[in-house]
């Protein structure tokens, strides 16, 4: 059993967990979305009432809502870029961290792998995790689509989805990368990273149409993955989900190199 | 086989640190195989077997899984030594790290620091939390890894260990080296304080330096190379009991400073 299989086998229970929360998810916001499109009359009158704030805040819009792909885009959705941030952050600061934390890094850096090594493969490990719950949701999400999904939907609508939630991945999995090796513990690692997935996602959320702001949104990565655009217009935001991801490996690198340059106390 | 000893603090396990490439020395440098350390660690890690001081594994980990583990590390690992070492330290492989006795972490320490034959063996500390009997065969372990040649670096803040086990050593204290040389020259330091209860004094033990305190309770303070003297002196007269105790480390630097 070397590195990679050691991590893989120790972290299997989590993403066990969580590929059974992202498909009972997807199931049931999935499988909802015919029953709201065909009420939409009494949901309408309904969601009209509530503030604009509020509808902001948890990316209700009452002009893509009803579409079939509407209730996972937009309710759905909230809670995966939650749920994605929050399983990426917390392995990799399982990982890293999480060596530091337990004091098993004095063990793994005597023996005869290089830190670089030892860094790559603990990195391959959670981009393979990472690309496995993707690929559930992906799966799960065109399968269900299939099955009780009755009206029109766009799959290239339903592909970005799954690609927003991996960029939201591999980012905050960098992020926590990055707050590992510099705070070395486990928790302050993912209260920050936590901290930074809810103020990038919120602040961008309910900041939404409130004048001044831009410059704030600017600073969260859900900016340039606008969920609302996709639903509406239909586009991909391909070149700023490989910017992000290109920014995420930039984090990667530079993570490596403090790692391997750092003094090691524990 | 080369002793570092020092009390608490001294800088023993920060020069180990930096010989296993987890710090950066201040000033200085340190070397192995003639590679600076930490920078070049990497070209002599599958040489260097280290016994930390605190023993950190993984807790989730079965020992059975922990050794496939270690084992990945390594091109050639002999079984066979891996299997005696396990026999004779007493390891139970069927139970998960979390669950053994600080002793018996120890013993697991000792077994990935020595299971693939290193050159270079740096340990620090490593009888602390072990019994007698298992010191005994650890100590046989550690002298038959110098007979196949291996280089042993042993800090410890227990003199006669050392005394027992090294050729050379290195007395430090907040970081400087205060005294070095052959074993033999930490003989001449290194002495036993012995209590002599209801003792008879003779003329025979005026010699040594004692102090005397209530009910005919002497204390002597007897140089290990004059053991044997004082002992065959005492066995002259009559007494009811004897303790002998080492002295703290602390007391015999403070001679040093005098």
């Amino acid at each position: 059993m070397n590195l990679i299989k050691k991590e893989f086998k120790f972290n299997f229970k989590s993403l066990f967990i969580w590929i059974i929360v992202i498909t009972v998810f997807n199931l049931m916001f999935i499988g909802l979305s015919d029953l709201i499109s065909d009420e939409n009359a009494t949901y309408v009158s309904f969601i009209k009432r509530m503030p604009k704030a509020f509808l902001d805040a948890f990316n209700m819009d009452p002009e893509t809502l009803f579409r079939a792909e509407g209730l996972l885009g937009t309710e759905g959705m909230t809670f995966m870029f939650i749920f994605f941030g929050l399983y990426a952050s917390m392995l990799s600061s399982k990982l890293f961290a999480g060596e530091y934390n337990n004091k098993t890094v004095e063990y793994l850096l005597i023996k005869p792998y290089s830190r670089k090594k030892i860094f790559f493969n603990k990195v391959y490990v959670i981009l393979i995790n990472i690309l496995i719950l993707f690929l559930v949701f992906l799966g799960t999400e065109f399968w269900f689509f299939n099955q009780f999904v009755k009206s029109d939907y766009n799959n290239n609508i339903l592909f970005a989805f799954a690609l927003y939630l991996l960029v939201v991945e591999i980012f905050f999995a960098s992020i926590a990368a990055l707050l590992s090796i510099l705070v070395k513990t486990r928790k302050l690692t993912n209260s920050i990273s936590l901290g930074i997935l809810f103020f990038m996602y919120f602040g961008y959320t309910i900041t939404e149409g409130v004048k001044n702001t831009e410059l704030f949104r600017k600073l969260s990565i859900f900016y340039y993955i606008p969920i609302k655009d996709t639903l509406k217009n239909g586009n991909i935001y391909f070149l700023s989900s490989i910017i992000i991801i290109f920014i995420s490996f930039i984090l990667f690198f530079l993570s490596q190199r403090i790692f391997e340059k750092q003094d090691i106390m524990i | 086989m080369f002793g570092l000893i020092g009390p608490n603090g001294a800088g023993k396990t920060t020069t180990i640190r930096i010989l296993t490439g987890f710090l950066k020395p201040d000033n200085g440098e340190a070397l192995i195989e003639g590679k600076k350390m930490p920078f070049e660690v990497d070209f002599v890690k599958e040489n260097i077997g280290y016994i930390p001081g605190e023993v950190n594994f993984y807790g989730d980990m079965k020992i059975s899984e922990f050794l496939d583990f270690n084992r990945s590390f390594y091109k050639n690992i002999d079984r066979e030594y891996e299997k005696e070492i396990i026999e004779l330290l007493g390891i139970e492989v069927n139970k998960k790290f979390k669950a053994l006795s600080l002793g018996n972490k120890k013993k697991i320490a000792i077994l990935q620091a020595l299971v693939h034959k290193p050159k270079y063996l740096i340990l620090d500390e490593p009888t602390n939390g072990l019994d007698p009997l298992i010191q005994q065969k650890f100590y046989s372990l550690i002298k038959r890894h110098k007979e196949m040649g291996a280089v042993i670096l042993f800090s410890s803040h227990i003199l006669s260990e050392i005394e027992k086990l090294c050729d050379a050593f290195a007395m430090i204290k907040d970081g400087i080296v205060v005294k070095s040389g052959t074993i033999e020259g930490l003989r001449d330091i290194s002495r036993k304080i012995i209590s002599v209860y209801n003792l008879k004094f003779i003329e025979d033990l005026k010699k040594y330096k004692y102090s005397n305190s209530k009910n005919n309770t002497y204390i002597f303070d007897i140089k290990n190379l004059e053991l044997k003297e004082f002992l065959s002196d005492l066995v002259k007269t009559e007494f009811s009991d004897i303790e002998i105790k080492n002295p703290a480390l602390e007391d015999i630097f403070l001679e040093l400073y005098k």
